[in-house]
């Protein structure tokens, strides 16, 4: 007992630390996080029958926190005028990944539908490593900022898409000569998903500013995502994507409401429950690589030789599509400037 | 840039708790790119920031300290 609380607390100490260094010297706290994880797991004292236990949990959780603070981050309007060539820089990472991936670990001799899973878990790229480590860089233009810091949401979408697949490989549902059916189930999950996001979004974005005048009024829109979540999984549709479109909407909802009554004031969305969503998204981040590092212990030589090879050809790729975005002028970078689009 | 972090994380954890065939090796698996990933970006900004302090150094050398008159 006394051993599990003292271990939460070192946990967020190391990630608040991690955090400060991380400021200082761009070593993301990741890194610390798993290996304190590993050094947790190592010591046995949380068994594994607790942590297989637990594994369904605490993911949900961090679905929650990660796509609803992905949504909540996500200005549609400086999207759609900015990032074009942002989303298109991220549609050429996220696809020459998912093949380059997926075609390695085949040639391996695993499975096709298990590397494609990978894959797409490794397409998107992580855009709580990736923006901090961007914005310090400030040698950087601010377009090549933006540009890359729109590329960096490119790993909500893989979440998005494979969590799916998840759903389908344990179902046993994806069946080749079903696959109209499927493609429809899929459809009709999509867009419900989507419906119950965005209604949601839209009915509670107004909703929050009248709860403000209330102490820890976060608290009652937080408790709305969880409830959101496990009623969307409950109708069979998709708890993840409802709880994105969710975020997004609660985000832009004035921006939509002012578009369809120029007339009436609408708030923005407070940046204090922005924050204090940002401090739980932290939060997730924080015991979820330590609970990684506890789950993995110290990997075997052989994986981490394919984890090599898969940052290997992930780098290449990219190498490659960076250069050819150079080349046709889709990204205007001095020679100097390109190893930081690249790394 | 490429880290890989925690949506690869969450997702490979998702995969083991739902059972799929090979989970456990799919954990390891985004474990390792997850630790690779982040080293070689952070290794790409420190380089790119001496390498920017340096030239930025060169550029404007530190003022000589005033000489007593």
């Amino acid at each position: 007992m006394e051993l599990a609380i003292g271990a939460i607390g070192l946990t967020i100490l190391m990630g608040f630390f991690g955090n400060v260094l991380f400021q200082r010297t761009n070593i993301p706290n990741t890194l610390w996080l798993l290996l304190f994880g590993m050094l947790l797991g190592s010591l046995h004292f949380i068994g594994q029958d607790f942590i297989s236990s637990m594994a369904g949990v605490i993911g949900a959780i961090a679905v929650i926190g990660v796509l609803s603070d992905g949504g909540l981050n996500l200005d549609l309007k400086y999207v759609v005028s900015e990032g074009f060539r942002g989303a298109l820089l991220m549609l050429a990472g996220f696809v020459s990944a998912l093949i380059g991936i997926t075609a390695l670990l085949m040639v391996m001799g695993f499975p096709f539908l298990f590397s494609f899973l990978v894959a797409m878990a490794l397409a998107g790229i992580s855009g709580s490593v990736a923006i901090p480590t961007i914005t310090s860089l400030s040698f950087l233009s601010a377009r090549i900022k933006t540009i890359l810091s729109i590329e960096s949401i490119s790993d909500t979408f893989s979440m998005v898409i494979a969590i799916f697949l998840i759903d389908f490989l344990s179902t046993g549902k994806l069946v080749l000569d079903s696959v109209p059916a499927l493609t429809q189930g899929v459809a009709l999950e999509v867009f419900s998903a989507l419906s119950i996001g965005i209604i949601f979004g839209l009915l509670w974005g107004p909703f929050i500013g009248k709860l403000k005048k209330f102490d820890y009024s976060y608290a009652a829109t937080l408790g709305a995502l969880f409830l959101l979540f496990a009623f969307s999984e409950s109708i069979n549709s998709s708890g993840a994507i409802t709880v994105f479109a969710a975020g997004i909407m609660l985000a832009n909802a004035h921006t939509i409401y002012k578009a369809l009554f120029p007339e009436l004031e609408f708030e923005q969305l407070d940046q204090d429950i922005s924050k204090t969503h940002s401090l739980f998204a932290f939060l997730i981040r924080v015991f979820f690589f330590v609970f990684l590092g506890i789950v993995v212990g110290i990997p075997e030589l052989s994986f981490m030789v394919i984890g090599l090879l898969i940052t290997g050809i992930i780098v290449l790729f990219r190498y490659f599509y960076v250069n050819a975005f150079i080349h046709f002028n889709l990204i205007k970078a001095p020679p100097k400037k390109r190893p930081s689009c690249i790394g | 840039m490429i880290p890989r972090g925690l949506s690869a994380a969450v997702l490979s954890v998702f995969a083991l708790a739902a059972g799929i065939p090979l989970g456990n090796e799919m954990v390891q698996i985004v474990f390792s790119v997850i630790i690779f990933s982040v080293i070689s970006s952070t290794l790409v900004a420190f380089i790119l920031r001496e390498k920017t302090t340096a030239k930025k150094q060169t550029q404007n050398p530190v003022n000589p300290a005033p000489t007593a008159e």
